[in-house]
């Protein structure tokens, strides 16, 4: 960033420092409002923290809990079904001796 | 009684149940991680056993999400080939904020298309190291909490939500590469 400014308090490096912690709320109260009042205040943090906020939803959105997402859900299942069979198979071996 | 603890006492049956349950999760850390699809299956059936033997053998679990994510994680490392000899760059901050796009030009249309793609996605996280992948994975995608993924990943939690974040600006640093180029969706 070119020209940082000074907002709330906190200097733009001092906000993105901050920024994950922000986005998954775990500032205290008063780090909190000192980041939000940066943001209201600075376009470039806003909008990057905006960005960066866009991301980490995606993500969760896009590839959480979706085994089809590299491999094809068919491969997802016959291979927690082999899985299963050769892990407890396994156990009840163990389980024997 | 917890499943881990009917387990714990000698019976499959309820690990199996367990395994249902957290076998798919695992299975897509344990592959973000192991390229090959083989050693990632391998390692996965290893993770399992193992959890079986440390639960059999009365061995306590305090948080059993975080702690497959563990013996997941030991598993699929052993497998990571890693690059030899290559230190792990740390770059000031700013700097990795402004490959980031921080302060730089916004394009929120194209930055948009790219998000929808769970191929630049894909892509874009392949890029990264793989101890940066796997905090983005934890705690991102799988929606493990920061306790459970500092856990898994057994860094005190401080440590770890440094290196989540660094981690966040790497991959939003992989993304603003592709719109530079044109790339998108």
């Amino acid at each position: 960033m070119t020209q940082q400014r000074r907002a709330g308090g906190l200097w733009c490096a001092e906000v993105l420092s901050r920024l994950s912690d922000y986005l998954d709320g775990e500032l205290p109260d008063e780090e909190r409002a000192r980041v939000e009042a940066h943001l209201t205040r600075c376009d470039l943090c806003e909008r990057f923290g905006g960005e960066m906020a866009d991301l980490v939803r995606t993500l969760r959105h896009r590839l959480g809990e979706r085994t089809d997402a590299m491999e094809g859900p068919r491969w997802g299942e016959r291979f927690l079904r082999s899985l299963r069979r050769e892990v407890t198979q396994a156990i009840r071996r163990d389980h024997e001796h | 009684m917890s499943l881990l603890e009917l387990a714990s006492q000698g019976e499959p049956e309820p690990f199996a149940v367990l395994i249902e349950r957290h076998a798919p999760a695992l299975q897509r850390f344990v592959r973000s991680l192991v390229s090959n699809r083989e050693d990632a299956e391998e390692a996965l059936q290893e993770a399992f056993l193992g959890a079986w033997r440390h639960v059999s053998r009365g061995g306590r679990v305090e948080q059993p999400r975080a702690w497959f994510f563990q013996v997941a994680r030991h598993a699929a490392w052993r497998r990571v080939r890693r690059r030899a000899g290559e230190p792990e760059r740390l770059e000031p901050l700013e700097r990795l904020g402004m490959e980031a796009g921080w302060g730089g030009a916004h394009d929120p249309e194209r930055l948009s298309a790219l998000l929808e793609s769970r191929e630049q996605l894909h892509a874009a996280l392949s890029e990264l190291s793989e101890t940066d992948r796997e905090a983005v994975w934890l705690r991102d995608i799988e929606g493990l909490s920061g306790p459970e993924a500092a856990a898994a990943t057994e860094l005190p939690l401080a440590t770890f939500k440094t290196r989540l974040h660094r981690a966040r600006l790497q991959l939003r640093a992989r993304l603003q590469a592709r719109l530079q180029e044109g790339g998108g969706a």
